[in-house]
């Protein structure tokens, strides 16, 4: 006769996405192409920099049934040295799409804010879209970035309420209303209205 | 409304599937819908 504990079979327990406590969301998904290239970036990127994850991503990351060539990535304007060492972290396993030279990377793109793009080695698509925080919604994103625990993999992105309404009224093409949409179904139960609402209001302006 | 293509009525379409599949996300294990999220995300890269 099996013990209860071997007779449950915890491993075979199917894992619905959850909010926890700690404001932080748990999944169990299998990770695709898109999924595997964000986590191992983040994995390099997060020894060096606070970050944050927003837009067309954050969507697909919860089930949006579409593909990206970009995922967009904010991060807080860094000081020339930690940017270099940075690259010099990134080299390992990314090349950058828009030059070789990180000084002229950092000078006549980051401080211009124009992203710059990172992918694979040799492999242009899918590519990380890196770009100083300038607004106040960018900082917005950072401030109330929201974690997400994949297995023992995590990363940040943005809140979703924040992401909602900005693709609803700023970018607010189809594919934004799409997926502004399914964000909100997903997450029907865990949006915080009034927030929503606020920035709504603070996009409208 | 264009004579060959009615975009309000096809946005209206695409946004009833894209609710009828979030519901499916949030209503199925992670593993179950991701599996089919792989396919056509690993596919179009």
């Amino acid at each position: 006769m099996p013990s209860s504990k071997n007779h449950l079979n915890l491993d075979r327990i199917p894992v619905r996405m959850e909010f926890l406590k700690d404001q932080s969301i748990k999944m169990d998904k299998v990770l695709n192409k898109l999924d595997k290239f964000v986590l191992d970036f983040v994995k390099v990127l997060k020894k060096h920099t606070d970050y944050v994850i927003v837009s067309g991503y954050v969507s697909i990351l919860f089930g949006r049934s579409r593909a990206t060539e970009d995922i967009d990535l904010l991060v807080p304007k860094m000081q020339e040295q930690a940017f270099l060492k940075l690259f010099k972290d990134l080299r390992t396993g990314f090349e950058c799409l828009n030059s070789l030279d990180p000084k002229k990377l950092y000078q006549d793109y980051l401080c211009k804010n124009i992203a710059i793009r990172f992918s694979r080695k040799g492999k242009p698509i899918p590519n990380m879209e890196f770009k100083f925080a300038k607004t106040i919604v960018d900082y917005e994103s950072l401030k109330e970035k929201l974690l997400v625990r994949i297995g023992k993999k995590e990363l940040f992105i943005s809140s979703l309420e924040l992401q909602i309404a900005f693709k609803e009224i700023v970018l607010g093409s189809d594919k934004d209303l799409e997926d502004a949409e399914h964000l909100k179904t997903v997450f029907e139960k865990h949006l915080n209205m009034h927030k929503l609402k606020e920035y709504e209001r603070l996009l409208k302006k | 409304m264009n004579k060959w293509f009615d975009k309000k009525k096809n946005m209206k379409e695409r946004l009833e599937f894209v609710r009828f599949w979030a519901k499916y996300v949030r209503e199925h294990p992670d593993k179950e819908w991701s599996e089919q999220q792989k396919v056509i995300i690993d596919s179009q890269l």
